[in-house]
């Protein structure tokens, strides 16, 4: 079969890629030091267990996109003639619903919590010669878990942009909102502190939620990559300006009547077909090599367009821009 | 960033209001205060044993129950009987404590609170299989158990264990003495 081109990243995309791979080694760092810091402070707490739990999570993404990096790259074969650009939504479809059955699951556990009264015990420790309450050292170790991650959050979330990395700008996301896991744990524990034995379990069901909905959210941008869906911006909702622009090169040629493209994504690339009414059949092979060799130029984004002449356009459906999928 | 500020705010009243933290959400400490502290008690020697017929309970255990009750103006009610029915009666704040030579290792730790140990001991191993005693310990926590989530009658208990350890060290060795 014919072979596809590997695709290369610009020099300057490149050199923010990699910057993008430190702060995901560091989030791996900080991630585990925060998973060894609160299972220590755990105790009996169900907010702490199911903010345990979203933080072992919080290391898939990091993990993903660093493995999808080196997986990715690998050029097209006789057997994967597309190259393999896609492993990266694969893998991003299986951390979604891994994220969203686990948050099924500590959703139940903490309904169970709260259903059946279970009242949490917190005990005290020995900590510098002074009895102190297991509670306050919970607390402290939220406080931990919350500014790390904050804050590579959104040192990320410029990179995702720039790099147009989705797997990096859904795991910025996380981050980014991850204080308010700390926080709804942090009202839980003293809310028991306050007598308030339901205020843990119910503190365990909110972050549960949040893990709920990153999975239904992160399936659904899966999903549409996988369906094929029409190029969106890195935030997954609002639509990629690429169909427009790339229409505009093609109408803007001497030689074309008329013309339009049907685009899909590969990861951060975007791949698909153009279409163009030529006005004369005069060099048409070298009017196309050249045509497509101009839709590369648009943007650092297209990967491979196949430019095919045909007489009509019909059908056609156009999506507004600031229109969100 | 004024999110920020509010939030160490936030932080600092918290900390100045968690003076009396925590506090119990079924009011023990509160209602023994004074009152009668109502303890389920089961025989294990040397930590909880039954004297004269009267069942007057002795032991480590006891005598660290009776202290606690007199620190906190109480008079006890003792309440003997198996351990399973004192663990149900705990989980339904029917008893406030629960004396029977209990460890860190009881399978009824995840439905009733438990103190920290206040005494740790140093077992031999394998002396059941009639091996060689005292070559490789085995570590024995001992701990009372009290309501689930009582955090403020735990806190007011285990701050009352902790300066006694070397008590019950030295009144466990006294009792292991023929």
């Amino acid at each position: 079969m014919k072979l596809r081109e590997t695709y290369a990243l610009p020099p300057d995309k490149e050199a923010l890629l990699q910057k993008a791979k430190r702060l995901e080694w560091a989030t791996i760092a900080a991630l585990l030091s925060i998973i060894v810091v609160m299972y220590l402070a755990m105790g009996a707490s169900q907010a702490m267990k199911t903010a345990w739990i979203e933080d072992v999570l919080s290391l898939v993404p990091p993990v993903l996109f660093l493995v999808a990096l080196r997986k990715r790259n690998a050029p097209p074969s006789a057997r994967f003639p597309y190259g393999h650009r896609r492993v990266v939504i694969l893998a991003f479809l299986g951390a979604a619903v891994a994220l969203l059955l686990v948050g099924l699951f500590v959703l139940y556990d903490g309904v169970t919590a709260l259903v059946s009264a279970e009242h949490p015990t917190i005990g005290t420790m020995r900590l510098f010669g002074h009895d102190v309450w297991m509670g306050w050292v919970m607390i402290a170790a939220l406080v931990y878990s919350a500014i790390l991650p904050v804050v590579l959050g959104r040192m990320k979330l410029p990179l995702a942009e720039a790099t147009h990395e989705k797997v990096l700008h859904a795991d910025a996301d996380m981050n980014k909102a991850d204080w308010m896991t700390g926080l709804a744990a942090i009202v839980g524990i003293l809310g028991v502190g306050l007598g308030f034995w339901w205020a843990d379990a119910v503190a365990a069901i909110v972050i549960s939620l949040d893990i709920v909905r990153d999975g239904f959210k992160n399936i659904r941008r899966a999903l549409g990559d996988l369906m094929d869906a029409r190029p969106t911006n890195v935030d997954g909702r609002t639509m990629s300006d690429l169909p427009r622009r790339l229409r505009e090169r093609l109408l803007s040629l001497d030689w074309v009547a008329d013309a339009d493209v049907r685009l899909r994504e590969e990861g951060h690339v975007v791949s698909g077909e153009a279409f163009v009414v030529p006005t004369t059949e005069a060099g048409l092979v070298e009017r196309l090599a050249r045509a497509a060799e101009d839709l590369q130029g648009v943007d650092w984004r297209v990967y491979e367009i196949v430019v095919v002449p045909v007489a009509s356009l019909a059908p056609q459906a156009f999506l507004d821009e600031d229109e969100t999928g | 960033m004024p999110r920020s500020f509010s939030l160490t705010w936030f932080l600092v009243a918290v900390a100045l209001a968690g003076c009396g933290l925590p506090r119990d959400p079924e009011g023990t400490l509160d209602r023994v205060r004074g009152d009668t502290l109502r303890v389920g008690v089961t025989e294990a020697p040397p930590f909880v044993v039954r004297r004269g017929a009267a069942g007057i309970p002795g032991g480590v255990e006891a005598a660290l129950v009776q202290a606690f009750a007199d620190s906190l103006g109480a008079v006890v009610a003792w309440h003997w009987g198996p351990a399973e029915a004192h663990f149900e009666a705990l989980k339904r704040y029917e008893l406030d404590l629960v004396a029977a030579g209990l460890t860190a290792a009881t399978p009824w730790k995840a439905h009733v609170g438990l103190t920290r140990p206040y005494h740790t001991a140093h077992e031999a191993r394998g002396r059941a299989r009639g091996r060689e005693p005292g070559r490789r310990l085995r570590t024995v926590e001992h701990t009372l158990a009290v309501p689930p989530g009582e955090n403020g009658f735990l806190h007011a208990l285990e701050g009352f264990l902790e300066p006694r350890r070397r008590a019950v060290e030295a009144a466990l060795v006294r009792e292991a003495v023929p």
